[in-house]
């Protein structure tokens, strides 16, 4: 049977190290101010990247990767006799698994499966990480696959951010935001449904908003059942780990989470300032 | 050149005059853009997409047609920027394939070349759908094999498959509803349609028979039903006088269509689709006396079928006064405002008439004065609506359970969550005193500022002073977000002074000044 090796890409926001150790391979989308790009997470880092955002007058463009870059590390895997198994950013919010499933009718390979994981930052990344070390073990692509889509229906990602400037100006929102008002300084919560970005619900103030996210995650967590638990965050390390601490049962549901910052694509369309969590029952 | 065989040399001159005329003409691509992604850069994206495939092809300098199309085909794939420049490389990976170890080529090539194109970036997409760059391209690509059948040279083949791509274009909108309700055609498919004309332009010269639209937005809304040219339905029943009706049918023909006439009883009856009642009613006038008439307008009509929205769940009626009150209570979600409030209450009628006229079976009402929740509280029984009345006593309550409602919740959870947001704020008022009295010791004349919180009085040494007292006793740790919202009577200058001078002495709490235009209260004010 062949190996088989995973695949996503940047927007995972999966931390550095994590990547290394379980061997993923990640695609990097690309973000240009004017006619400088940069390859997500590989020619930019968050932290230069928020400096650049308060200093150019211009928001930040994002791009997905072309088919012609993904069929090269698709057959570089393929030279080494591996099954691919490629899961992207919700294909509602950005072209990336629609290259992707070009890129894969431009090999011979039949190989390949694409995944559209309907969600984005680490609710792709939790998923991904749980695929690759399925993969370690040795599990077929069959027994990946139905475990992503397990995986996809029953994760949810639930976040906050500090204005909605970034949504509406990228649309990533759509006419959902109408309901956010446009008086108030509203800290909206938001949501990942159906790989589309929802509001939830409106709170006016930071800190009652994480309270309110913590509220949320008790009531659809299930104290009998083990999940797997992310936090990120954008520019704003205290708001998450406030948001940390509001959750703490699910110390007794979570190993310790993963808290990771969010990168440059990812942040183009929301800003900085976001705190979110992620739980993927395990 | 052989107008009937086309080289490599060629061929890539006719991609870079498709570049040339996408470069000129993107930024009105971008401006289309409503689908899947709303980014507004598809131009963009097919020019960088395109840029990569020329510069590519540049890079081969050969006659063979088919390793410039591979070239170009590699340049694009490599430089494929967003969904549509990912589905122009599939176009022309299927153009190359089609024409891959051709030296030369001739308009039948050509044209199923086209064609390869699209069934080749027909599969590249998940779920194709139809008003897109691909119906487009296949409508064009079918033009093309139709024309150099008839043994037409490339010129003419473009030509027409220019024509087609226009206007397959065009009648995007109908076959996309989003396109409709954007008022745009397809940004990708017009790329596309640029593109075409670009090549076409490398064999004319001149692309001065190209219509350069000024835009492809529509003008009129195009979700509208069509116009009617005789809108009104006009029926008219009168008594004939001394003359008889004849001549009268010849007369009302000229003012419409759709005429029927009917006489019995000495009545005699008119139906007719009209752009001048008022014409058709003045020569009815000459033959007698009008007993009923029934003028419609059919365009009101059909587009009242058109956008009649469904029901929804549960409606919000609520009380307010000030212009930047009764805005901000509406973007929040209240469905309906009724004005009124500290010293004008309204009476439960006023009340009653609004829930009635709302277009749900369940009401909620935000009475916003403690003085109007009882006169709220006897409308429930009033209607056979299901009425829940939350008790908020202040605007800022009222501004709280809507910031706490949303469309998707249950009308029986809303209540809830809108009584314990409204619970969740604390509210104080500033106005001033009606007369000359003493409170707690404390003497007050006539228009002197005052504070209120929670039935308590404030009096400061002058309005901000009031303010700030008010605000001392108001806040409370943990307190996170403090809203002004300032009165008619208030200067805007000055509440922006008060606004900083109260986020200095309470550093630590988010303060937001809104114009609330309120009679009464200089200043309204919630922390929470």
């Amino acid at each position: 049977m062949k190996k088989v090796r995973i695949v996503t890409d940047s927007t995972a926001d999966i931390p550095h190290d994590i990547v290394n150790e379980l061997g993923i391979m990640v695609i990097p989308l690309k973000v240009s101010f004017g006619r400088d790009v940069y390859r997500d997470g590989i020619d930019i880092q968050s932290s230069e990247f928020i400096k650049r955002i308060e200093t150019e007058d211009e928001l930040p463009i994002t791009s997905q990767p072309s088919p012609g870059e993904i069929v090269a590390i698709y057959e570089k895997i393929i030279d080494k006799g591996e099954a691919i198994i490629s899961i992207h950013l919700s294909g509602k919010l950005s072209g990336t698994v629609q290259s992707a499933r070009t890129a894969r009718t431009l090999t011979d390979s039949r190989d390949i499966h694409i995944i559209d994981s309907r969600t984005i930052s680490m609710g792709l990344g939790l998923i991904v990480i749980a695929a690759a070390k399925a993969a370690n073990e040795g599990k077929s692509v069959a027994e990946i696959l139905s475990m992503i889509n397990e995986k996809i229906e029953k994760s949810f990602l639930i976040f906050l951010v500090d204005t909605l400037d970034y949504l509406e100006k990228g649309g990533r929102i759509g006419k959902a935001s109408a309901f956010l008002g446009t008086f108030l300084k509203i800290k909206p919560i938001l949501c990942l449904d159906d790989g589309q970005i929802l509001p939830l619900e409106r709170v006016r103030g930071k800190g009652k908003a994480l309270e309110r996210i913590s509220q949320i995650v008790a009531d659809k967590t299930d104290s009998s059942k083990r999940y797997s638990c992310a936090f990120v965050y954008g520019n704003d390390y205290s708001s998450v780990i406030k948001l940390k601490d509001h959750t703490h049962n699910l110390v007794n549901i979570c190993d310790e989470p993963i808290i990771t910052e969010l990168g440059p694509v990812i942040m183009a369309h929301t800003g900085p300032g976001v705190a979110g969590i992620i739980l993927c029952p395990e | 050149m052989d107008a009937e065989n086309i080289n490599g040399y060629n061929l890539y001159n006719m991609l870079a005059s498709g570049l040339a005329a996408l470069s000129k003409r993107y930024k009105e691509v971008d401006l289309l853009n409503v689908f899947p992604v709303p980014d507004g850069d598809t131009g963009t994206n097919m020019f960088h997409t395109l840029s990569a495939a020329v510069e590519e092809a540049a890079a081969h300098n050969t006659s063979s047609v088919g390793k410039i199309a591979k070239a170009a085909s590699q340049g694009a794939l490599m430089g494929a920027r967003g969904n549509s420049g990912v589905i122009l490389s599939q176009l022309l990976r299927g153009f190359a394939q089609a024409l891959i170890d051709k030296e030369t080529i001739t308009a039948k090539d050509f044209s199923r070349a086209l064609v390869e194109g699209v069934n080749i970036a027909v599969k590249a997409v998940m779920k194709p759908v139809e008003g897109t760059i691909l119906t487009v391209a296949r409508e064009a690509s079918k033009t093309a094999v139709r024309e150099a059948n008839k043994n037409q040279p490339l010129k003419q083949v473009l030509l027409e498959t220019c024509k087609t791509a226009e206007s397959t274009l065009m009648n995007t909108p109908d076959l996309l509803p989003v396109l409709k309700e954007a008022r745009v055609v397809d940004a990708g498919g017009m790329g596309w349609l640029i593109i075409l004309q670009g090549f076409y332009a490398w064999f004319s010269g001149d692309s001065k028979w190209i219509s350069e639209r000024e835009q492809y937005h529509s003008e009129e809304n195009t979700n509208k039903a069509p116009d009617f040219e005789y809108p009104y339905c006009t029926e008219i029943l009168f008594k004939l006088g001394n003359t008889d009706c004849e001549g009268l049918k010849e007369k009302l023909m000229v003012y419409g269509d759709s005429l029927l006439t009917a006489a019995s009883d000495g009545l005699f009856k008119v139906h007719i689709h009209t752009d001048c009642p008022q014409e058709v009613l003045g020569i009815c006038l000459k033959y007698g006396s009008l007993s009923k008439v029934k003028i419609e307008n059919m365009n009101q009509q059909a587009v009242r079928k058109e956008y009649e929205m469904p029901k929804k769940p549960f409606g919000i009626i609520s009380v307010a006064s000030g212009e930047g009150i009764t805005k901000i209570m509406k973007s929040l979600g209240a469905d309906d405002i009724i004005s009124g409030g500290q010293s004008m209450n309204p009476s439960i009628s006023q009340i009653l008439e609004k829930v009635k006229k709302l277009n749900t079976d369940t009401v909620i009402i935000l009475p916003n004065n403690s003085n109007i929740i009882l006169s709220a509280k006897q409308v429930p029984e009033m209607t056979g609506k299901t009425v829940h009345v939350i008790p908020t006593r202040t605007i800022a309550e009222g501004v709280a359970a809507l910031l706490s409602a949303s469309p998707e919740m249950k009308p029986s959870q809303v209540v809830d969550v809108m009584v314990s947001a409204a619970k969740s704020i604390k509210t104080g008022e500033v106005t001033y005193a009606v007369r000359d009295t003493t409170i707690n010791g404390i003497e007050i004349k006539e228009g002197n500022s005052i504070g209120l919180f929670e039935d308590k009085v404030t009096v400061g040494d002058n309005l901000n002073d009031t303010v700030i007292k008010l605000l001392d006793k108001m806040i409370f740790p943990d307190c996170e977000v403090c809203t002004i919202y300032f009165g008619e009577m208030t200067d805007k200058y000055e509440a922006e002074q008060l606004a900083s001078e109260i986020s200095e002495r309470f550093p630590e709490i988010d303060v937001e000044l809104l114009d609330g235009g309120q009679p009464v209260y200089y200043y309204i004010i919630s922390v929470e």
